[in-house]
Formats: C-alpha cells, sequence, structure tokens
C-alpha cells in the first residue's frame, strides 16, 4: 500500500460527484485502503455501493486515470494532506470525526506554535469590529497563529489585522480552496494564499452550500488551542463552533459587552457557562501562554531555539511588542484621551461618545447647554478629520 | 351664413386661441365638424343639437359645417361646445356678430341647457388677454379661477340662456331654473318665435354679483403645520432650514417613526409665500391637470405632493394619450416629497434626473412634445438599510451586502443632485416625555424658520440678480470659483478635507455650495471654516 497511491486514491474519490465523507469513509472501511477501493472490481463495490455509485466510480475510472485528480491539483498549487503526513495539525487528529483529507492553498499552520481562533458575527458593530482588531493584533504580535474562517464581519477583520502585523493566519473554508467566499473579501484570499493559508476538507470546485459551514467549524476549532468570541448573538453560527470547541476539549474565551447589546449577548451567557472573560489583549495573552506552555512543554523549548536562530524576527517582533505595550492597553485609551482634548468643546464631546454611533442632535441633547448645533457640527467635523472619531451612516458619530 | 366664434384649447401647458367658424348653408342636412378633433370634441355636435333643442331652438334642415382652426393642432377637451352652439346661432342670424369678435367662449354643455366647467381656463384666458380679447364667457365653476387673469372681463354663465343673453347685449342675466323641454317644440312655432320667447319671458337683469369677483390672494401659510410640533431633531430641523434657504435637495435618512414624513411636510411652511406671478405659474399647471375647482380655485400655497411609492413613471413624469403634467409638474414651485423613497421603482428615480437638472420636463409624444416646468425642491425620506435601524446593531441585522444594495437603489446621478443628507435620530421616551416643553424656547419654529429663509433669499436675490442663477444650489461648477470663493485657511481645511474623507470633485462642490447657504444663513459675506465643517457634516 503505498502512500502516494492512497493520497491519489482519496483525493479521487472525493472528486466522484455524490461522493461524500460518509460514504468515502464506508469504503475504507470495507476495503481497508482508498486505493483498493478505487481499484476494486465491480462485484466487490456493489456490495456496499448502490448502482448508480458504482457506475460513477466505474465510468470515472474508465474516462481517466486514477492519479490525475491529485496531478491536477498540483498544477493549481493546491497540496492536499492526510492525516498520515507529518504537517497534517496533530491536534485535528484527535478530534471527533477528524476530516480524511486537507486541501491548501498557501502554508499549514506550524503544528509546534499555538494558534487560537478568534470568531464572531458577520455582521458586527464597531465595537466588535474594534476589539477584533485589538486581540488580533496582540495575538499576531505573540507570534501566535490566529485561525478563523474568511467570513465577513469578525473572521476577516481579525485575518486582516493579523495579516498587517505580519503575523500567521489561515482561514477554514466552507466551500473548495479554489472559491472566494464572501466575493467581497478577494483582498484578504489573495493575500492569504501566499502569505497565509486557505484550508478546505472539501475538494475544489466546491460551492459554498449552506449546509457545509457548520461542519468546517469543527476543523476551525479542532486546530486551534484556544477560541475567542468577540461578539455573537445568542443563536448563530458562532455558537456552533463553540460546542464543538467544547466538545473538542478547547478553551474559550469569551469577550464581554453591554448587557442590554444583543450582539454582545452571546458571549455575556458564554462567560455566564464558565467562558473566560476578555478583559485585556494583554492578560489574554499572558494568561494563554502560560497555560499552552504548561499543556504543552516541549513546545516552549521550540520557541525558545526558534527564537535564538531567528534573532532577527524576533528583535522584529519584540520591538512590535515593545511599541504596543501602550496599545494593548487602548481599550481604556480612549476614555482616558479625554484628558488631552485640544478644546473644551471636544472635551465636553468625548465622554457622550462611544462605540455606538450616536447622531448629531443625540449629541447635541447632552450638551444643550454648552454649545449650539452649528458649532457643534464644526467641531465634531473636525474631530472626524483629525481621526478622534469617526462616522459612519452620514452622521452618526463614534470612537474607537 | 357664416359665423366665427373664439375659444381656445391646450397644447401641453401652452395654450392657443381657436375660431370655431360655423356655416350654414342649404343642402342635405347634416352636420359636420372638422379640424383635427378628438372623439371628446367630435361628441359636442349630439351634445350641442340636443342641448339646443332642449332650450327650443332647433337646428333648420341644413347643411352644418363646424371648423375649428388652426386645423393642424389636435384638439382635446370639451370646452368647445359653447362656443359651437353660439357660432350656429349666430350663423342662423339669431345671435348679433358684433360681440362675438372680441368675447372669448368656453364651456361644455349639458343636454338640459347647462353650462359644465372644463379644466385649463386659466392658461387659455391668459393666452386671450394677449391676443387683446376683452370678454370672456367661462362656466360659473370656473369663474373664480378665471377671475385671477388681468384686464379681461369675465362673465360666468350657469347656462347657455344666460350665455345668449349676455351675447345679445345685456349685462348679465340670471336665469331662472331650467325646466327642461321635454316635449317637442311646437310644430308651429318657428325657431326665431322659439328663442325670442325663451329669452323674453321670464330674464330679470341683475348686476354681476360679487362673489366671482377676485379674491384677494390670501396665504393662511399659518394653517400648516409648524416645526415646533417635532421634539428633538434639532439637527434635521436646521437641515431644512438650510435646504430651503438655498433650494437644496435633501435626503432625510433615518429608522422607522424617526418623523422623516412629520419634517417633510412642514417644510412648505418655512417657504416664502408664492409671489403672485408663481402663483399664476403653478395654478396654471394646476388648471391644466383640471385640479382647479371651486373649492380649490387658484394655488396661493406652495404645493406638496408626496405620492406613494407605488407610483408609476408616466404619474411621475407627465403623459398619457392626452399628456397631462405628472407629479413633477405639480410640484412646481413646491415641495416633492418622496417618502421611502429606495422602494420607488428604479424607472421613476431615474426619471427624476432631468427635472433636477433642468428644474422642467420634456415630454415627447409621437406626434408633438411638450414641455412643462418642474422646478421643485426634491424631499426624499429613507431608512438607511432594508430593516430601518442601521447603525443600530442591536436591533439591525442586515449584511453589509444588504446595505450596499439597499443604498445602491438610489443611483450615484441622483444622488450627487441632493445636496443635503441628514440621519434623523431614533426617539427615545425622554424625548417625547421630558423634552416637549424645552423644545418651545429652540429657535425652530416655523415662523421664525421662515424670517430666516427669508433674509438669506434677499441676499442670493441680490447676489445673483442679472444671471441665470436663483439659487445657491442652481451655481454650476464653472461658477463655483466666482461665488463660493475659499480664502488660505479655508482652502487649506478643504483641501485636508477633500484627502482623508475622499471626497469627490462632485461632491467637493456640493459642500461648497451648502456652506454658501449656510454662510448667507449666518449673514456672512466670507464662507468661513465653520460653515464648510457644517457643510460636511451633511455630505452623507
Amino acid at each position: 500500500m503505498n502512500y502516494i497511491q492512497e493520497k491519489e486514491a482519496l483525493c479521487f474519490l472525493q472528486a466522484l460527484n455524490g461522493f461524500n465523507k460518509s460514504l468515502i469513509k464506508r469504503l475504507f472501511k470495507e476495503f481497508d485502503s482508498y486505493y483498493s477501493a478505487a481499484t476494486a472490481t465491480k462485484k466487490a463495490l456493489s456490495k456496499i455501493l448502490s448502482e448508480k455509485e458504482v457506475y460513477i466510480l466505474l465510468s470515472a475510472r474508465q474516462r481517466i486515470d486514477i492519479s490525475l485528480p491529485f496531478e491536477n491539483l498540483l498544477k493549481q498549487n493546491i497540496n492536499f494532506i492526510i492525516p498520515s503526513d507529518h504537517i497534517f495539525p496533530d491536534k485535528l487528529k484527535l478530534i471527533p470525526d477528524p476530516p480524511l483529507g486537507l486541501y491548501i492553498k498557501g502554508n499549514m499552520p506550524i503544528s509546534t506554535k499555538p494558534s487560537i481562533a478568534i470568531i464572531g458575527a458577520r455582521n458586527c458593530s464597531p465595537y466588535g469590529s474594534h476589539m477584533a482588531k485589538l486581540f488580533a493584533r496582540e495575538i499576531a504580535l505573540a507570534d501566535v497563529q490566529v485561525i478563523s474562517g474568511l467570513a465577513r464581519g469578525i473572521d476577516s477583520i481579525s485575518q486582516n489585522e493579523a495579516l498587517s502585523v505580519g503575523g500567521y493566519t489561515c482561514a477554514v473554508l466552507g466551500c473548495g480552496v479554489d472559491i472566494c467566499y464572501p466575493a467581497e473579501n478577494k483582498e484578504l484570499y489573495n493575500a492569504l494564499s501566499t502569505q497565509g493559508g486557505l484550508i478546505s476538507e472539501y475538494p475544489p470546485g466546491t460551492k459554498p452550500l449552506a449546509y457545509l459551514f457548520p461542519p468546517r467549524n469543527r476543523i476551525i476549532s479542532g486546530m486551534a488551542d484556544a477560541i475567542i468570541v468577540i461578539e455573537a448573538r445568542i443563536k448563530s453560527g458562532t455558537s456552533i463552533t463553540v460546542n464543538m470547541a467544547l466538545e473538542q476539549g478547547r478553551d474559550i474565551y469569551a469577550l464581554p459587552g453591554r448587557v442590554c447589546d444583543n450582539l454582545s449577548l452571546g458571549c455575556n451567557l458564554l462567560i455566564k457557562d464558565g467562558a473566560t472573560p476578555l478583559i485585556s489583549p494583554k492578560d489574554f495573552i499572558e494568561e494563554f501562554m502560560k497555560n499552552y506552555y504548561s499543556v504543552n512543554p516541549a513546545h516552549k523549548a521550540d520557541a525558545n531555539s526558534n527564537d535564538n536562530a531567528n534573532s532577527n524576527s524576533n528583535a522584529n517582533s519584540n520591538a512590535n511588542s515593545n511599541s504596543n505595550a501602550n496599545a494593548s492597553n487602548s481599550i481604556s485609551s480612549s476614555i482616558s484621551s479625554t484628558s488631552n482634548a485640544s478644546t473644551t468643546l471636544e472635551a465636553l464631546i468625548l465622554p457622550t461618545l462611544d462605540f455606538h454611533p450616536k447622531t448629531i442632535s443625540e449629541i447635541y441633547h447632552s450638551l444643550k447647554d454648552h454649545t449650539t448645533l452649528p458649532s457643534l457640527m464644526q467641531e465634531l467635523t473636525s474631530m472626524t478629520l483629525k481621526g478622534k472619531i469617526k462616522c459612519v451612516c452620514g452622521s452618526n458619530y463614534y470612537i474607537e | 351664413m357664416y359665423s366665427i366664434t373664439y375659444s381656445g384649447g391646450l397644447s401641453g401647458i401652452q395654450s392657443f386661441i381657436a375660431g370655431v367658424e360655423v356655416d350654414v348653408s342649404p343642402g342635405i342636412p347634416s352636420f359636420n365638424m372638422v379640424g383635427s378633433l378628438s372623439p371628446e370634441v367630435r361628441e359636442a355636435r349630439e351634445r350641442v343639437r340636443v342641448c339646443l333643442k332642449n332650450c327650443g331652438i332647433e337646428l333648420p334642415p341644413a347643411l352644418i359645417t363646424v371648423n375649428i382652426s388652426p386645423a393642424n393642432l389636435q384638439k382635446y377637451g370639451t370646452a368647445y361646445d359653447l362656443p359651437i352652439a353660439v357660432g350656429i346661432l349666430s350663423a342662423i342670424g339669431q345671435l348679433p356678430a358684433d360681440l362675438l369678435n372680441d368675447t372669448l367662449i368656453i364651456g361644455e354643455l349639458n343636454l338640459d341647457g347647462g353650462v359644465r366647467h372644463v379644466k385649463g381656463v386659466l392658461p387659455i384666458i391668459l393666452q386671450a388677454v394677449k391676443q387683446g380679447f376683452k370678454n370672456c364667457i367661462v362656466p360659473l365653476e370656473n369663474a373664480t379661477e378665471a377671475s385671477h387673469a388681468e384686464n379681461i372681463n369675465i362673465l360666468p354663465v350657469k347656462d347657455i340662456v344666460q350665455a345668449i343673453g349676455i351675447l345679445q347685449g345685456e349685462a348679465f342675466v340670471e336665469s331662472p331654473d331650467i325646466a327642461i323641454n321635454t316635449s317637442l317644440p311646437n310644430e308651429h312655432t318657428s325657431n326665431e318665435h322659439n328663442i325670442n320667447s325663451s329669452l323674453t319671458l321670464n330674464m330679470p337683469l341683475t348686476p354681476v354679483p360679487d362673489k366671482y369677483t377676485k379674491n384677494k390672494i390670501t396665504n393662511d401659510i399659518n394653517l400648516s403645520p409648524d416645526f415646533s410640533d417635532i421634539v428633538g431633531q434639532e439637527a434635521c430641523k436646521r437641515a431644512a432650514l438650510i435646504a430651503v434657504a438655498g433650494f437644496h435637495h435633501l435626503l432625510i435618512t433615518g429608522p422607522p417613526g424617526s418623523g422623516k414624513t412629520m419634517l417633510a411636510k412642514r417644510i412648505p411652511g418655512i417657504m416664502p409665500p408664492l409671489s403672485p406671478l408663481e402663483s399664476l405659474e403653478v395654478s396654471t399647471i394646476y388648471s391644466v391637470a383640471g385640479l382647479l375647482n371651486e373649492s380649490r380655485p387658484y394655488i396661493e400655497k406652495r404645493p406638496f405632493q408626496s405620492p406613494h411609492h407605488s407610483s408609476t413613471r408616466q404619474s411621475l413624469s407627465g403623459g398619457g394619450k392626452t399628456v397631462r403634467p405628472g407629479i413633477v409638474s405639480l410640484s412646481h414651485r413646491g415641495v416633492l416629497f418622496l417618502d421611502e423613497f429606495p422602494e420607488f421603482s428604479r424607472d421613476c428615480i431615474e426619471i427624476l434626473r432631468e427635472p433636477l437638472e433642468d428644474k422642467q420636463i420634456q415630454l415627447s409624444r409621437v406626434q408633438c412634445s411638450f414641455t412643462y416646468p418642474a422646478d421643485f425642491m426634491l424631499v426624499a425620506a429613507a431608512n438607511p438599510c432594508p430593516c430601518g435601524y442601521y447603525p443600530n446593531r442591536n436591533l439591525c441585522n442586515c449584511s453589509e451586502a444588504s446595505l450596499i444594495k439597499y443604498r445602491s437603489k438610489i443611483s450615484g446621478p441622483i444622488k450627487d443632485r441632493i445636496d443635503i443628507i441628514v440621519y434623523a435620530e431614533a426617539l427615545s421616551a425622554e424625548h417625547l416625555t421630558g423634552l416637549t416643553a424645552q423644545n418651545n424656547n429652540t429657535c425652530y419654529n416655523s415662523e421664525s424658520m421662515r424670517k430666516r429663509v427669508m433674509e438669506a433669499r434677499s441676499i442670493q436675490e441680490k447676489r445673483f440678480e442679472n444671471t441665470n442663477f436663483k439659487y445657491n444650489s442652481d451655481i454650476t461648477a464653472g461658477y463655483i470659483n466666482k461665488y463660493c470663493s475659499l480664502n488660505t485657511r479655508e482652502l487649506e481645511f478643504m483641501k485636508n478635507a477633500y484627502n482623508s474623507m475622499q471626497l469627490s470633485a462632485r461632491s467637493y462642490h456640493k459642500i461648497l455650495k451648502v456652506s454658501r447657504t449656510i454662510a448667507d444663513l449666518d449673514g456672512s459675506l466670507e464662507i468661513k471654516e465653520q460653515h464648510l465643517a457644517e457643510a460636511l457634516c451633511y455630505r452623507g
């Protein structure tokens, strides 16, 4: 039984129409190898496959060589790994129902390095988007790999941020790795295929169908050492991932929010159920690393030797983490910025704003006795121009 | 036996004087009508014949030919009934011709001799004044409308008998209730006798009653709702003030129930009252559209049109077989309010492009093309997203993609023409209960807002003397530097804003125009940084 032949055969089987995971697993159980299943006689196949499925397999075998799908993958720069490959994540082998193989564009995460999954709502609030950035940045700077799903909202925000500080991040897709879904993340998709990784258990060409996404969530959590949830409604895709992560025994961290915000309700409930609340990125990373090295002491030595070997990158990351020592406290920085306001009106406006966008009239109501509407508008515009506040949907202002 | 009387018709908003020629000659008895007549004009034949019969006048057994000139123009409507009837009487020698030459006659006939109102009376009479007509016989119901034309003697009539009386030289005849002569005319009495008897029987002479004399133009703006009714929404009120002052088009976005419609309805109330000339202009359009009646004989208030979003393209632009003005023309000199703007069909929204740019709309049909004025202020209201609550993520779960899709329903060219975009806040309970009393103290009531608008408008009038422009919003790109010049400091500010807010050239111009208006409201000759900064808040 040849290792390459096995890979080719699995690839061949997965590319067949209607041959889903459970069917291929059944074949493997019967024939004890993918290759012998793929090359089995009609009689042997008929025992476990329906007539139609046998026909599909046999006609495909007639038409093309078994090795062709795998060779085509290599031509498209897509790698295919099975659990016996050394780059196949060890953590993923241990989860219930591990994937048969993974299609990869770009690089796989390094299994000796820690990795964290950042997940959250697609339609996130400015609060969630800002926090996702803060945490992703701190995680990436600590040389921890960021795993997510390339979805809109929290996923793509944190992956973009991780890439922008030079960290590694990979996306686990619910479609083939050759398809960018959602299409608006094309730029991130392209960046990931060179600087990060795009991973899927579905063969290339698989369309992004709704039922394919919940299963991929188990791979996201399976590849990560911990899950952090930025924003989630009560019923959401995020909660599916969290359930799977719990099944797999991963640590769950959740970002607390206001109790009246629907988008934070899921997170707050997770905390109530025992998830660790995320208070500051810095503390989180310290706590996470301590836990990680206590579980994986071997990796600590690895990390150290790596550091020595790549003193260059080490210096780099050190410089980064130094410069961000201040930024790590930036959750509270927006509040403290009140004190360095340049005008009195600005000092009045800043405390009225937060992550939740407010209209001009709303701001005006709280400052009615101190200012007139035109001068308030003037101040808001100049603050926007200075970048102190942000503006969404015409004239709704908030601070990041 | 030939006679000519004068009536008038409409071709779009333009009116023309039509000559109604009648010839009665010996021959095989028949009644023919020519002159590019629509079916309803052609039907006049039956109405006139039966009406005259019921008034006791039998048509002579002769060849009657009616021509309505100019024969190349298509004639619509029912205004020709009365002149045809009068013309026939004149042709058979029953009426003296001397008054007919400088008298315009308009009116639809009932079979019993009554004269019904017709549409488009005002523009026709205005045309008659221009051509030197001295008298005008109009249906009683059109009398008030007609009285707004100057230098012409309006003679309202209730039925054909009154009209005949007038033309026979009597000042004004109040006819008794018409008793329909159902019995066949007496065979022994001649036609001549019939007319004479019906005219001499019981017709007391009375002067023109006072009620038909011209109404004094009153502007009951006070009756329209007031801005002080609105709680909160200071930014929107301010935006409305600026929009009206510079005649900028306005888009109000905001969650459902935040009072967008309420705001829009109050906007006509802060516009300067219609000038007599504007009033005449607007009334003419309404007259053509047949929307003037006895309860509303004349338009003195700024029009406010709010078509439902299911409106069709034609209803907005105007059209139909006999082209009539659409909503855009009916809101001429007033406000066109489009609630739930993105819900309008794309066709409807795109139709606004031409009127927004040229302030008129040209409708072309196979036979002719009409140009209707459409100089309105567009006030649109829209939700920020399909569910309406964005950016409140507590209530809104619309995806970015659906937001983009929703917004793209308002195309770029239309959005470019809307100078001011403002966001209406969702009202909290405190606003509704606590702030009402305080609110009355603020400067935002319609009375004071209108005053400020008038001041700003008078500054603009002076500025644009001897130019094609009227308001700041009219300034075209080539004249921006002339009217909206900035000092170095302000230029620096705008440069900064242009780069950091990623403005387009068009929105840059928009901001300058709006800031010009804000400066005018401030009484400032120069556009200052504060004006620019405020205008930037309205860029949307």
